[in-house]
């Protein structure tokens, strides 16, 4: 199918997370993204979730969601052989996407003002924790350091406990979300003035610009912002129910008195109940009028229930919720797509319906299943081939590149 | 060409008509903003974005702390942090488009348009007239945006939907809270909301690509929810191989040990730490000079198993330490070590200050504040934050006079005809109560 990203080539050297879900992205839209491994792969094919919790380079998870779409090649850029054949690729690319400490590709003679002047067109992209610059610069981070530093984790959990990470990793992805925006932004501006140049961008940064307001609350009034749990406000939080959790949200308050109507419960819709609002005071005594019912009835039929009433209720789902959903199912959210290795799994696709069509769900490369056929296009014959694989441009010698399939794409 | 000076960024050539309200809507047009675009948002003197607060704040308001100066003034409505954040860079239109010369003014916008972007949800914006269909006749190419909370069409689609619920729905709360606890926890945000955000600006870009490559204009029908399952792919995926919910682990990690946060000296003050690989575990040991740890624990599945001994011994060594100080000596040896920082720390980190995170914008009635910024930077087009949010209405005439090229006149009969109002009308009724009018 022609994409809107048909004809863009990426070269995405990150890894984890928050990179390689950029590339994802673009590949889905049409992007010939060829995924450069290290020899021994991408790290993140070491995390799971593994089918049977038996960890394997292809079956992780996190490998298979993140790379979909993509080409691997294996290359050894800490050989002279596999950063020259980092360069013909180069040659050949639109954008190159990185998440090394930075100045580590400097030191190989791949940094962005090194590349600048061969490759002038090339959008040189890089996700790192806290951005090229500045005082954290060479800091270590993973997702609960730069979540703790901008301010999220501070906020979220109770106030006489410690303060409590999001689960998942919410600020790689964020990260690789803006990595997109931002790529997408640069090479719109690329189509006019032919010019690449570097995109810098940071997770931590990302993740401070999502505190939703507690930074105007400082920066307006001088306000500390406390953590508030699943907060004090009455009917409006998470609550049990009789297979997991719910989402009671009571506003806006004019409907409050639906409430009362969805718990057959009368006595909510008093008076006082209605007036307490947000108030916390009444917060024990609405519970207590609320729980019988909730814990007797379960998380799809409330959520059903309280929206035919307009009560914006949620509820907490988890992975197997996500897949009863008749909403989801409707809008056709998860593709099926099989795997070599990994089987047919159920992938989240992408997030609205475009007129056009425009997204195509493809399955994650084996580790380096398309090095042969990326490096014979750059016009290595068998014969070069052999000599840059026993030069070690692919990793140990013993890995045949001549012999890896093609497979199907 | 930009249609406003200051404006820079890898997307000046754009205009964006930005019907969205509340925090999605506008956290997506604000990136497109801080990358340059023109971003016209109107708005309605009859319901203002509810962000901007109640027009008439209770006296005892708890939210006067979102106020400039803890003051919310004359003119509250333009005076709340929380939308001054999300809307800056933005010129602001108030007019009411359900009025016949406010509809006609409005077409006049979107036949100009790159993008419209909505967020009314359940077809409201169609059945005030402004469906895709009615844009696309007088601007062919139009990409026109609609982000509703889990989808226009389909048994849900006129589901109404705020952040804390989608966060629910998106199956990030299901992996949020205490380690041990029996209920999740909400996140510190309504995460909902920026995660639909961040996803409808790339499809925005995404679908005008596609416009410069085959003519065509685009409509986006966005969901919510869908976007907030897009951060939780792996778990999705996961959870079919290993058929369990991986429920919460707290502070803890998949593939990290140890992770946790732990009490420094001080009030509510915590250094916050993950150890993903030996070397950064032999550079904690000599941090808290504890080598006896890497003795006993010298691989990840040893320190996965005496977690809670490892705990220990970083609380005992934290608990005597500036956080800080601690961050600073941690990744002095190599440690992925944070504070765990509040909203003043995070106003005052020094390395956003050395990024120039921070800019200062300088708002007609807010006065001089710093922002934000963003995730990214640009080498050679560099974006910027320029402007602070409208008051509202504070473009109503340099719009229609600037961009739409209308006359003096011209915009003085849409004044008097009640089409543009910069007051909201709840005051406006006050006033007219009071016989102040």
């Amino acid at each position: 199918m022609e994409g809107p990203l048909t004809g863009i080539r990426v070269i995405d050297l990150s890894q984890y997370i928050a990179g390689p879900y950029c590339g994802r992205m673009m590949a889905g839209f049409g992007a010939d993204v060829i995924k450069v491994e290290p020899p021994d792969g991408d790290p993140i094919r070491r995390w799971g979730p593994f089918p049977g919790s038996v960890p394997g380079p292809e079956t992780s998870a996190f490998h298979l969601y993140l790379n979909q779409g993509k080409r691997s090649v294996t290359l050894d850029i800490e050989t002279e052989d596999g950063r020259a054949l980092l360069r013909e690729l180069l040659d050949t690319a639109d954008v190159l996407i990185e998440s090394f400490p930075p100045g580590m590709l400097a030191g190989l003679g791949l940094g962005y003002e090194q590349l600048a002047e061969e490759f002038p067109g090339l959008l040189y992209v890089s996700v790192t924790p806290f951005g090229q610059t500045g005082p954290y610069a060479q800091y270590h981070a993973w997702e609960i350091t730069t979540y703790a530093l901008s301010g999220l984790m501070y906020i979220t959990g109770e106030p006489d406990r410690e303060p409590l990470k999001n689960g998942g990793y919410l600020g790689q992805y964020g990260a690789g979300q803006n990595a997109y925006i931002a790529t997408l932004a640069g090479l719109w501006e690329r189509a006019v003035s032919g010019l690449g140049q570097h995109v810098d961008v940071s997770v931590f940064e990302h993740a401070t610009s999502v505190l939703e307001m507690t930074d105007m609350a400082y920066i307006y009034a001088g306000k500390v912002y406390p953590r508030s749990g699943n907060g004090a406000r009455a009917a409006w939080g998470i609550y049990p129910c009789a297979d997991g959790f719910v989402g009671v949200v009571s506003g806006p308050l004019r409907r409050w008195a639906n409430i009362a109507t969805l718990m057959e419960e009368p006595v909510l819709a008093d008076d006082r109940y209605q007036q307490a609002g947000s108030q916390s005071e009444l917060r024990d005594e609405i519970d207590a009028l609320m729980l019988p019912w909730l814990i007797t009835h379960e998380k799809e039929e409330i959520y059903q229930k309280a929206q035919a009433l307009g009560l914006p209720f949620g509820y907490v789902a988890t992975p197997a919720d996500l897949f009863k959903n008749e909403q989801l199912q409707y809008r056709g959210f998860f593709h099926e797509i099989d795997h070599p290795v990994a089987g047919p799994l159920r992938y989240p696709s992408i997030a609205a319906h475009f007129s056009d069509g425009l997204w195509e769900s493809q399955r994650a490369p084996l580790l380096g299943e398309h090095t042969n056929e990326v490096v014979t296009s750059l016009g290595h014959d068998e014969a070069s081939r052999a000599r840059l694989s026993a030069a070690g441009a692919f990793g140990a010698a013993t890995h045949d590149v001549s012999a890896t399939s093609g497979g199907a794409r | 060409m930009p249609l406003r000076p200051g404006q820079r960024g890898p997307l000046t050539d754009l205009v964006v008509l930005d019907c969205s309200m509340v925090w999605a809507g506008p956290y997506c047009t604000k990136l497109l903003g801080d990358l340059g675009a023109t971003i016209i948002k109107v708005e309605a003197n009859r319901q203002l974005d509810s962000i901007r607060g109640p027009a008439i704040p209770p006296p005892s308001s708890s939210a006067i702390s979102l106020y400039a100066n803890n003051d919310p003034g004359d003119d509250p409505w333009n005076r709340n942090g929380y939308f001054n954040k999300y809307n800056r860079n933005k010129l602001g239109v108030c007019m009411n488009i359900l009025m016949p010369e406010g509809r006609a003014v409005f077409m006049e916008l979107a036949a100009i348009a790159d993008v419209v972007v909505e967020n009314f949800g359940g077809g409201v914006f169609e059945r005030m007239g402004f469906g895709y269909d009615v844009l696309r006749d007088v601007n062919e190419d139009l990409i026109f945006v609609s982000m509703p909370p889990s989808g226009n069409g389909g048994p849900e689609a006129k589901y109404v939907g705020y952040g804390v619920a989608i966060e629910q729905l998106g199956g990030i709360v299901a992996r949020t809270g205490y380690r041990g606890d029996d209920t999740p926890m909400k996140t510190g945000i309504n995460y909902g909301d920026p995660i639909a955000g961040m996803h409808t600006a790339g499809y925005i870009m995404t679908a005008l690509l596609h416009r410069r490559k085959t003519g065509r204009g685009q409509y986006i029908d966005l969901s919510q929810r869908e976007a907030t399952i897009n951060w939780i792919g792996e778990s999705v995926i996961g959870y079919q191989m290993t058929g369990h919910d991986p429920g919460w682990i707290g502070n803890r990690d998949e593939y990290m040990a140890p992770s946790g946060v732990y009490r420094c000296i001080g009030d509510d003050a915590w250094i916050a730490l993950a150890i993903g690989t030996d070397a950064e575990w032999r550079g904690l040991c000599t941090a808290i000079a504890r080598d006896d740890l890497l003795t006993d624990y010298p691989t990840y599945e040893r320190r996965a198993l005496h977690h809670d001994a490892i705990d220990a011994a970083i609380s005992a060594w934290a608990a005597q330490q500036d956080a800080d100080h601690a961050m600073t000596i941690l990744q002095q040896h190599g440690v992925a070590a944070g504070v765990c920082s509040d909203n003043r720390r995070v106003v005052h980190d020094p390395h956003l200050a050395a990024r120039g995170f921070w800019p200062e914008v300088q708002h007609s009635s807010a006065g001089p504040h710093i922002l934000a910024g963003e995730a990214w930077q640009y080498s050679r087009t560099q974006a910027a934050i320029y402007a602070a949010a409208p008051a509202l209405g504070e473009h109503t005439d340099y719009v229609l006079r600037e961009i739409l090229g209308k006359s003096a006149e011209a915009i003085e009969r849409l004044h008097e005809a009640g089409v543009l109002e910069n007051t909201p009308e709840s005051i406006l009724q006050q006033r007219s109560q009071l016989g102040t009018a």
